[in-house]
């Protein structure tokens, strides 16, 4: 079990679980009002727009028993937690990492998948999302709990759902659509680039991407 | 702007370059094998974009020596030639050479352009031969050249190309017998990976001359970024005329290993304002706000009048809170401003605030250049563009200062 916390620098709503760095946003599924599930990878969808939110880790090989209690008390699912999701968050890359939108990958937070490429199982814990919605937050007054651990997939859990952030995502939400193709002309850009990228890597004698 | 008829024949000067049946160009009577174009042009690709201050080739001042009485000697001009490039480019020399993108072929003679990996310039070139006769300089031969300079890079590699071509087009005299080589060096954060541009005569007329470098960024600790001016110093020989010398530089490409939540070194052209795309099938309050917005005189729709990226904290938050700090809360709504927050263009430059029906804000609709819009939009979508934004600055490399443009699209 390795435990770790970090604040976390939030833009647009969220801070990431990106694996590789990888945002396949087309793919995004809003359904739960918590854990915004991608392809490969997620974000946590926070109540501040930009800002700092604290969030706390627990990698774990197994479901963790006991969960995050509040002191004191013997609810296990701790009683201050406002919402909680459990949802199955695919890493293909095996480089899930904490990932700042803005800053990228957040240091001093060890890899999240290191099990490596494959399923992992988050269980997410949120409160104070409704605080400063929608606002600008400098100081973490948002604060998340993240448990990983390895684990085939399955459909997402909503363990808890009290606060209105969730419930508005929750209403926003359409169904997860199928993402659309890149416009022609994009696509004829990225065609063009990965040639020049393969003309220098076989001029460099660099290896194939 | 270039006039319609001009841009058809250089459609025609293109469509003759291409030597591949393309499913436009199938019903075309087949290119006989000798007038192959090489390299092929490239087909379809971002727009590409003039950089400022560069313009319409102007003739240099040639540099020619004054040799005794009795001697030889040659001289180099920068020209422009009088009409579009249509020369034809038969005949593979080199292999493994970079296309020439059609872009740049298009837009010969009027400086540099570029896309976000390449840049390229074309202009023209005439070699003079003459000898001292009677204390008068009288030419023995000319040939006028086109010149095609040309950068690319990767966003994923610390490597970058730059490969020259020169093809004469008409000629006459002692100027026909000259040789051609060249060198190429980098100056910056760079080191030279290799060069070749082996001595070969110009003639016959059309012949293209082709020179490939590589270089390598020294920009790759985390956050360095780097630049390098790589150099094509080019050399005419011809018996006893002196040798008569010329460079061209490429300065375009920017290395970094600075581009939060992107791991690898990569490279690209700063200045060209890569295009952030929003879907309006797939983020319709979005699009409809954006669009609005951008029709009420907001930039950023254009390379005249792009966004600018930044990466400074205090900035993006003034940015929103002025924006939407006094956002309504409604359910399954979040507010959305326009210039985006993460750019230089937000209210923490100045402006005032607009709007538009069913944003659900009290403000003036008004039009202009300067502030930014509000509008409460669907809050899944508001997410999704910090998502795309985001997608958007790490895979373009867009740093702190770098323009951008926003669209919106099918």
């Amino acid at each position: 079990m390795v435990d770790a916390s970090a604040d976390v620098r939030v833009s647009d709503h969220a801070f990431g679980l990106l694996d590789g760095g990888e945002i396949p946003i087309e793919t995004a599924d809003y359904s739960n009002g918590l854990v915004v599930l991608m392809s490969a990878g997620a974000l946590l969808y926070t109540g501040i727009d930009t800002g700092v939110v604290h969030v706390g880790l627990t990698l774990a090989s197994q479901p963790p028993d006991n969960l995050v209690p509040d002191a004191g008390t013997d609810d296990n699912l701790g009683a201050s937690w406002q919402d909680i999701v459990e949802a199955s968050v695919h890493a293909p890359r095996g480089q899930l990492r904490l990932d700042s939108l803005d800053t990228g990958p957040v240091s001093d937070v060890p890899l999240l998948s290191p099990h490596g490429p494959g399923w992992y199982r988050l269980r997410a814990f949120v409160r104070g999302r409704d605080t400063h919605f929608d606002a600008v937050a400098d100081a973490a007054v948002e604060e998340y709990h993240l448990q990983l651990w390895p684990a085939p997939p399955a459909p997402a859990v909503l363990i808890r759902t009290t606060d209105q952030c969730g419930a508005g995502l929750r209403s926003a939400s359409a169904p997860a659509s199928h993402p659309a193709e890149p416009p022609p002309r994009q696509q004829a850009e990225q065609q063009t680039r990965n040639r020049l990228d393969q003309a220098i890597r076989k001029a460099t004698g660099r290896p194939p991407a | 702007m270039r006039a319609r008829s001009i841009l058809a024949l250089l459609a025609c000067a293109a469509a003759l370059l291409s030597g591949v049946a393309t499913p436009a160009s199938a019903a075309r009577t087949p290119t006989p094998p000798e007038r192959l174009a090489s390299p092929q042009p490239t087909d379809g690709s971002d727009e590409p974009a003039r950089k400022k201050g560069t313009k319409e080739t102007q003739r240099s001042t040639p540099d020619c020596p004054t040799p005794d009485e009795g001697e030889t000697a040659a001289c180099l001009q920068v020209t422009t030639p009088k009409s579009p490039f249509t020369q034809e480019r038969p005949g593979a020399q080199v292999q493994d050479i970079v296309a020439i993108p059609d872009w740049c072929i298009e837009n010969a003679y009027t400086g540099v352009w570029a896309l976000r990996t390449q840049a390229c310039e074309i202009t023209g070139l005439l070699y003079t031969t003459y000898v001292i006769r009677n204390g008068v300089r009288t030419v023995t031969g000319e040939a006028s050249f086109n010149v095609i300079n040309y950068s690319y890079s990767s966003t994923s590699l610390p490597d970058w190309g730059h490969q020259i071509e020169l093809s004469a087009y008409q000629g006459w005299g002692d100027a026909l017998r000259a040789s051609l080589s060249g060198v190429a060096s980098g100056s910056g954060s760079c080191t030279t990976a290799s060069s070749s541009f082996p001595a070969r005569p110009i003639s016959p007329l059309n012949t293209w001359l082709q020179g490939e470098s590589y270089f390598s960024t020294t920009a790759t600790a985390a956050g360095a970024i780097g630049s390098c001016t790589t150099t094509w110093s080019l050399t005419f020989t011809n018996g006893t005329y002196t040798p008569a010398g010329i460079s061209y530089d490429m300065s375009e490409i920017r290395c970094d290993n600075a581009t939060a939540g992107n791991a690898a070194v990569g490279c690209v052209v700063p200045w060209y304002a890569s295009e952030l795309v929003y879907s309006q099938s797939s983020y319709p309050s979005l699009a409809s706000h954006v669009s609005r917005a951008q029709a009420s005189g907001l930039p950023g729709a254009t390379f005249d009048a792009p966004l600018t990226r930044t990466t400074n904290e205090t900035i993006i938050n003034t940015n929103r809170s002025l924006a939407c700090g006094d956002a309504p809360s409604i359910s399954g709504l979040s507010c959305d401003e326009y210039p985006i927050a993460r750019s230089y263009e937000g209210l923490s430059s100045g402006g005032s605030r607009r709007t538009f029906d069913n944003c659900n804000f009290n403000l003036p609709q008004q039009t202009g250049p300067t502030g930014v819009s509000v509008c409460m939009i669907t809050a899944t979508e508001n997410n999704a563009q910090g998502g795309l934004n985001t997608q958007f600055f790490r895979r373009e490399r867009v740093l702190d200062g770098d323009p951008f443009r926003v669209t919106v699209g099918a």
